[in-house]
């Protein structure tokens, strides 16, 4: 009876490091893909920052890396129940040799998690969103600055090994400034549903901003 | 934005976006290259260009054109390549564009438009895409011109094709007072060409005369020289003459020898083609020539 109960109470372990491995595996988190202004809450559970386009592979592994200057632009936040702030980290290129220390976070009942910054991948990025016209131009150029130095996927830039940056709608201002297309493999890409609204023009400011012609009315 | 990367590619995509210059000199357009014109794999979709200020212009003076344009609107005049200072090509693929008038033009220097244009259109009251003094050599389907203004100006050599395209209601259209070596099918409005030399099917031209093709021309005749006489006119010739042992050779447009009379002869008429020639001995040779 004894050796039967042992017996019984290995298969117990046994079970319950299978499940406990089977958690750990696919661990309870809430996924999100970080984007401009987006935040994420979750109870108790852990949050796995992606880079929002590596998940399955994060989610196998348990842990991930950033391909480079995938992180680029980012800021995190965390905050406890009592809406104290934990900490805050600039993401930038030098932290991320030390990603094992923040790939996941666990963020304690009631406390919530907020990525701010541009949503970027390895070959593209995000930028736009501010209602500042010149916050959009500055972003623009800088985000073009970061593009003729990114590697996408590991390479050079080729015509086969592209990266994109698209514009939110909005206005890019670039002051006296002209954008300068300096580079070859790198697209410009307006996101709208009523295509061009994404506007572009150097100083002095138009007071223009309303489509007043039947031309601008084709947009 | 200034393509300013010295090359002759340019292999960036600029896609939905409206780019747009409040710049009121004509230096400084809302898109622009530093190099001699934008590149072979340029692409641009889907885009609004946009010159606010009077006067002023969204796209840059004497810079060639290459690359693939799609869904791009240019209203402002003297779009999508204008020589002023220089001499433009315009090589690119174009579709469904649209562009102000004088667009695609050699206003002060000449253009060359060799690309291909599809369901294209311009507006305004002054003739786009090839003008007097341009040679056109593209091709071109459903081209249109909305306004009143002309299109396919200039020369057209014999490889520019144009079917189903619309010149404006006033303004004379495929060809600036030229031959017109091209092929016309489908095309309609005020003809430009002084004479054909390529081929017209299916045509409705309004200004259209019967003497353009030379079935009814009434250029005066000329007087050719004793060893012969090349064609000049622009269209088909006749040429007859006469005088004693006479032995000619008949060249055609690309003066290519095609006829040599085996025995001599005392008189002689002979067709020429345009910018044929015939080259004649003989004994006190006179002749004249003139156009059928």
């Amino acid at each position: 009876m004894g050796l039967i109960m042992k017996k019984f109470l290995s298969v117990i372990s046994i079970l319950l490091f299978l499940s406990w491995a089977a958690h750990a595996a696919n661990p309870s988190y809430t996924d999100f893909n970080p984007q401009f202004g987006r935040s994420g809450t979750t109870a108790g559970s852990t949050v796995w920052i992606t880079n929002g386009v590596n998940i399955t592979n994060m989610v196998a592994k348990g842990t991930f890396s950033f391909p480079s200057g995938a992180a680029t632009g980012f800021v995190l936040a965390s905050s406890d129940a009592n809406g104290v702030a934990g900490w805050t980290t600039n993401i930038d290129a030098l932290s991320i040799t030390n990603l094992n220390i923040w790939n996941s976070i666990t963020i304690k009942n009631g406390g919530s998690m907020i990525i701010q910054g541009a949503l970027a991948g390895d070959a593209f990025k995000f930028v736009g969103g501010s209602s500042n016209a010149l916050t959009n131009g500055l972003n623009l150029v800088s985000a073009w600055a970061t593009a003729k130095t990114t590697t996408p996927h590991g390479s050079a830039l080729s015509t086969a090994n592209r990266y994109t940056i698209y514009l939110l709608p909005g206005v890019y201002d670039l002051g006296a400034t002209t954008f300068a297309i300096d580079a070859q493999f790198i697209d410009l890409v307006g996101v709208s549903r009523t295509a061009g609204n994404a506007r572009w023009w150097r100083a002095p400011q138009p007071t223009w901003e309303t489509p007043s012609s039947s031309h601008r009315s084709r947009l | 934005m200034n393509l300013s990367l010295n090359a002759n590619t340019h292999d960036n995509v600029l896609a939905n976006l409206c780019i747009y210059t409040s710049d009121g000199s004509q230096t400084h357009s809302a898109i622009t290259t530093a190099f001699t014109g934008f590149g072979t794999d340029l692409r641009v979709y889907n885009c609004l260009l946009v010159a606010e200020a009077a006067n002023s212009h969204a796209m840059p003076w004497d810079k060639s054109i290459d690359g693939l344009w799609v869904d791009v609107r240019c209203y402002n005049d003297r779009a999508f390549g204008k020589g002023v200072s220089s001499a433009v090509t315009i090589n690119g693929t174009f579709i469904r564009c649209i562009m102000g008038d004088n667009s695609m033009d050699g206003e002060g220097s000449a253009a060359t438009i060799s690309g291909t244009l599809i369901d294209c259109y311009t507006t305004g009251t002054a003739r786009s895409i090839g003008d007097t003094g341009d040679t056109v050599s593209g091709t071109f389907l459903r081209v249109r011109a909305l306004g009143t203004a002309g299109i396919l100006g200039g020369t057209l050599t014999s490889t520019a094709v144009a079917e189903d395209c619309a010149g404006g209601s006033s303004g004379t259209s495929f060809g600036t007072s030229t031959a017109m070596a091209g092929t016309l099918r489908g095309c309609s409005g005020v003809t430009g060409f002084s004479s054909v030399t390529g081929t017209i099917q299916n045509c409705s031209f309004s200004a259209f005369t019967d003497n353009l093709i030379a079935s009814k021309a009434t250029d005066a005749a000329v007087a050719i020289a004793a060893t012969g006489w090349t064609n000049t006119f622009g269209k088909n010739a006749t040429v007859y003459f006469d005088g004693g042992n006479i032995v000619f050779t008949v060249f055609n447009n690309a003066l290519t020898s095609v006829y040599t009379n085996a025995v001599a002869v005392s008189n002689a008429t002979v067709n020429l083609q345009p910018a044929g020639k015939v080259i004649i001995t003989g004994n006190g040779v006179a002749g004249r020539a003139v156009p059928f």
